[in-house]
């Protein structure tokens, strides 16, 4: 294959937006309300507290209309119960300029699913990105028109599984070009095996999806080519384990050039899906990753896969339920070590429950931070009326120069919510990444990384159809560092992250060299690239 | 066939919140009848006692035992307060202050125990677990020593100390001290997941993955102290009970279950899963008239509960009405189809009724559903052979091997399809893995006899 290397500045030097001077803490802000996202996800309690209440809250971003800049999708909630009135719907936001117009109804119509997550890519490649969203119930496909509009292209697809879907990933799996679809259900459920569950000495609360002993199996699609879709789950090998899935992570774990899969389960062993040629081979056990360093499960929510060391591997942060820490394994070459408490992520989650998680170097300074956002699951103790029980406040974990965490107090200026999805992406365009936060049962948040320091430059790599591509590792190399970053929207809990890769250059006026190695092995270097650029590659 | 029982309600791993400023619980604000009862009456001892430290700390076992964590810690904090050389109010303080969210102060506290009472196993336990938690490895390896010097018979200790050396990138010294906690105590799940750890480290790939499978269904594990028999006694909410209910039909005594959920049942009558359980207690004993009342009524309070359906169908198999048993599963199958206890159901009703093909097929439905589900492999695999369909029946046991490596039956089962396929050597193999895992097993010598005769045929 012959390829166009060309790279295009789309932004001129410097941050557009205005910082106060001396500001030098990660600080987000909510800006939801002033640039018009308005969008509140439904929480409608039951009096029998039907367990898919409390797991709902997905969305993230998209540049549906082609215009370079990150709309956003959030994905609703509502009413399970058959008999009432389902909800508002899907949302699709327009970003114009840093500021948001509501254009559900002209492009995507009334949807009345109960939702919970969001996967986008460019499924018929035809450069624009498509939607996957996963709901209690068949899941919905929607085709991008590229006029503006999408058509629900479920059917024709053969991808409307009918089961609770939770996260998803667009994902090549087979390395045919064309991008594949893998699917994270969590547990059978229907109002007919709905359960009483109680916590201690209260009358009734959510269930532990432990409750239930109903884990659902995942599912992979294979992309015919042709508009529709085969269903591999078990030809590939995946059907062999699953458990009570939530979050989804693809990299390349072995760099082997090959797309694996790392699935968070809730209260069961996750799995490492290792691609071996287009079948798959569960080797969490061995390699570590299955369970806590004390062999326990844990309650996987959301996962991160990223290269949290600097070692050019890619490690694994996920997400768990309160009483148990989020679990950081760093990759060792073939095996996983839990090295949770040694990087400082231990103690600070206990008392949370973490959903929604990214990594991103918010603050420019090479290395990758973390954000968290929490909100519990259990209605527990709490009993001040007209709160909201399940609340907690999010967190964001900076990195530091010797390989740790620390907690940044106070980073999100926000009362606490009840956190599902979060999704990373520099929605404003000033060259840092801000955090899209769905509630469940609240209004979705608008995190603004106000960060004024450091240079940086935003990769976004696109495939010969003009989309954003997945699994794009990329190399950039200052005087001072060298860090490794890929191209994936999936991962956190529900969500799709921007698909551009973002690095920050510690105030080094320009990157030496960044290569770009491309799925399927071909390999490009630009040499000497201005700071504070957003970039576009080709392939 | 073995016939299905369910017990629903398990212990939820669902945390309590925390709540500020909240002053107990009272009657109607969402407590439990039993647990409101209990409280108020330890709420008069306290009443009458204001200064009795151990009237607080009463009341804060009655809260801890019944997951109000909020009101525990405050509770606590009183009998401290009142009478500060307490250690087990302190370690349950410290539990207290964790599960309603303040992990910092939960260690603090830990830390002064342990100033106070510096020989207290189950709270230097507990603060060597937590500074591990924190990354602080150094202090925990000394905390683990400590519990070790004070009994080095503790395996807590050992496995404690090899967490800590092997997070200090020490190997040889963590495989050590967790093979010592091990020789004392062979199903300690933590400690074999931290020696497969341990031994991967050191390159050692075949005991590595050993230990790590029979570690990874590990739970956290902490020494008795002081309080833990009182606890058990305090925790009166439902769920409590039914694990309760449950405990006492493990042992065998019905008559105690039916007692304990009577007196549930009088606080939740409408409840679908205590009538359930109540069933099944009887059940139990042999009362099966008194098992259909309760799931009768059971029914007519919620019709579409599967489990309702799920313990029909059991009792039909009990009373030697595999009809009837199908008709219910097939109700249960209807409701619940991705529960595979249904399916297992299902499968145990159409073998009694002698459809083979399609007990097979409900089988293998079960573990569509959940792969986890023991019965399903090993009775697909007895089929099968049934079938001299030797090919699948190694399959079945083959599968249930990679998830149960010490599946005892299933080494049996695995033996049998090999003989059948004359793979000789594989026979001997999972014939060898029976022998070591159960070398008193009566079945042994008949199997060696099978080996012994296969291999004289095939020379």
């Amino acid at each position: 294959m012959k390829l166009a290397a060309r790279v295009r500045n789309v932004a001129a030097a410097g941050a557009l937006i205005a910082v106060a001077a001396g500001a030098q803490t990660i600080r987000f802000e909510d800006v939801a309300a002033s640039s018009g996202l308005d969008f509140v996800h439904q929480r409608a309690i039951s009096t029998t507290l039907w367990f898919p209440e409390i797991m709902s809250g997905g969305g993230g971003w998209l540049d549906y209309d082609g215009d370079g800049d990150l709309d956003a999708y959030l994905v609703q909630g509502g009413q399970l119960d058959p008999a009432a009135a389902r909800g508002a719907g899907d949302r699709l936001f327009r970003n114009d300029g840093g500021s948001f117009s509501d254009v559900t109804e002209v492009a995507l119509g009334a949807r009345a699913e109960y939702g919970m997550g969001l996967a986008v890519g460019d499924y018929d490649a035809d450069g624009d990105p498509d939607v996957y969203v996963t709901n209690v119930g068949p899941n919905v496909l929607l085709r991008n028109n590229g006029d503006g509009t999408f058509t629900d292209a479920t059917e024709q697809a053969q991808v409307g599984h009918p089961g609770w879907g939770t996260s998803a990933a667009f994902i090549d799996y087979d390395g045919d070009g064309r991008l594949d679809l893998f699917v994270v259900n969590y547990i059978h459920w229907s109002p007919h095996n709905e359960i009483e569950c109680f916590t201690g000495g209260r009358r009734r609360d959510y269930c532990h999806p432990s409750n239930y002993n109903a884990p659902a199996a995942d599912v992979l699609y294979r992309n015919r080519g042709d508009g529709t879709f085969e269903d591999t789950t078990v030809s590939s090998g995946l059907a062999a384990f699953f458990g009570n899935g939530l979050g989804v992570a693809v990299a390349d774990f072995d760099q082997d050039g090959r797309p694996d899969l790392y699935v968070a389960n809730d209260g069961m062993p996750n799995q490492l899906w290792m691609n071996r040629g287009g079948r798959f081979v569960n080797e969490a056990l061995i390699a570590g990753c299955a369970v806590n360093r004390s062999g326990a499960a844990e309650a996987g929510m959301g996962v991160v896969a990223a290269d949290l060391d600097g070692d050019t591997t890619t490690d694994l942060f996920m997400t768990h339920l309160r009483d148990e820490t989020n679990t950081l394994y760093l990759n060792r070459g073939g095996w996983f070590e839990d090295v949770t408490a040694a990087r400082g992520l231990g103690g600070p989650s206990i008392g949370r429950t973490g959903f929604g998680a990214g990594a991103a170097d918010f603050d420019h300074d090479g290395r990758l931070d973390l954000v968290v956002v929490n909100g519990k699951v259990g209605r527990g103790e709490t009993t001040v009326e007209g709160a909201d029980p399940f609340a907690e406040p999010n967190q964001l974990y900076r990195g530091s120069s010797d390989g740790g965490f620390t907690l940044v107090p106070s980073a999100f200026v926000e009362p606490p919510g009840t956190s599902r999805a979060a999704a990373l992406g520099d929605y404003d365009g000033d060259g840092d990444a801000d955090v899209l936060v769905v509630d469940n049962g609240g209004p979705a948040r608008l995190m603004r990384n106000d960060y004024a320091g450091g240079t940086w430059l935003r990769v976004t790599a696109l495939d010969r159809h003009g989309a954003p591509m997945a699994g794009v590792e990329l190399d950039a190399t200052t005087l001072s560092s060298s860090q490794r970053r890929r191209t994936e929207r999936a991962s956190s809990y529900c969500a799709s992250h921007e698909p551009a890769v973002h690095f920050g250059l510690e105030g080094e006026a320009s990157v030496n060299a960044l290569t770009a190695h491309w799925p399927g092995g071909p390999r490009q270097r630009w040499l000497s690239l201005p700071a504070d650029r957003a970039i576009v590659i080709y392939r | 066939m073995k016939t299905a029982t369910l017990m629903l309600v398990a212990a939820l791993a669902v945390a309590p919140a925390t709540a500020a400023g909240d002053a107990g619980p009272t009657a109607g604000a969402d407590i439990d009848p039993a647990v409101t009862r209990l409280v108020a009456e330890l709420r008069q001892s306290v009443d009458a006692s204001p200064e009795s430290a151990a009237a607080h700390a009463d009341l804060a076992i009655a809260y801890e035992a019944n997951a109000l964590w909020q009101q525990a810690r405050e509770a606590y904090a009183e009998a401290l307060r009142l009478d500060p050389g307490n250690p087990d109010w302190r370690l349950h303080h410290a539990i207290a202050l964790r599960q309603s969210g303040d992990f910092a102060a939960s260690v603090a506290e830990l830390e002064r125990l342990i100033e106070l009472a510096p020989d207290h196993a189950p709270g230097l336990q507990r603060l060597g677990s937590a500074q591990l938690e924190n990354g602080d490895t150094t202090a925990a390896r000394a905390t683990f020593m400590r519990l070790i010097q004070l009994d080095h018979q503790l395996a807590e200790g050992h496995a404690g100390l090899g967490d800590a050396l092997l997070r200090e990138g020490d190997p040889p010294l963590a495989i050590r001290q967790l093979e010592a906690a091990l020789s004392l105590d062979n199903t300690y799940a933590s400690a074999h997941y931290l020696l497969g750890q341990a031994y991967r480290a050191a390159g050692r790939l075949d005991d590595a993955r050993r230990h790590l499978a029979f570690g990874q269904d590990a739970t956290p594990r902490f020494l008795p102290d002081a309080l833990s028999e009182r606890l058990a006694s305090y925790a009166v909410n439902l769920t409590a009970r039914l694990d309760q209910a449950s405990a006492q039909l493990s042992r065998r005594q019905p008559d105690r279950a039916i007692a304990t959920l009577q007196s549930v049942r009088s606080d939740h009558p409408e409840n679908v899963t205590v009538l359930n359980n109540l069933a099944i207690a009887h059940m139990h004993r042999g009362d099966m008239a008194s098992a259909r009342s309760e799931l009768d009524r059971a029914l007519a309070i919620n019709p579409d509960k599967f489990s309702t359906y799920l313990n029909l169908a059991a009792l039909s198999q009990r009373m030697n009405q595999p009809v009837e048993a199908l008709r219910w599963s097939d109700e249960a199958v209807a409701r619940a189809p991705g529960v595979a206890r249904v399916h297992v159901n299902r499968a145990g009703a159409l073998l009694r009724l002698g459809r083979l093909d399609q007990a097979i097929e409900s089988f293998e439905a079960a573990l569509a559903a959940d792969f986890r589900e023991q019965e399903p492999y090993l009775a697909l695999a007895n089929l099968e052979l049934r079938r001299d369909n030797a090919e699948a029946s190694a399959g079945y046991s083959s599968r249930s091997l990679e998830l149960w490596p010490d599946l005892v039956p299933a080494h049996f089962l695995q033996f049998h399809a090999r003989l059948e396929l004359s793979d000789l050597e594989q026979a001997r193999s999972a014939l060898d893995a029976a022998t070591l895992l159960a070398p008193d097993h009566p079945n042994l010598g008949e199997l060696e006899r099978l080996y012994r005769e296969a291999v004289e045929g095939s020379e």
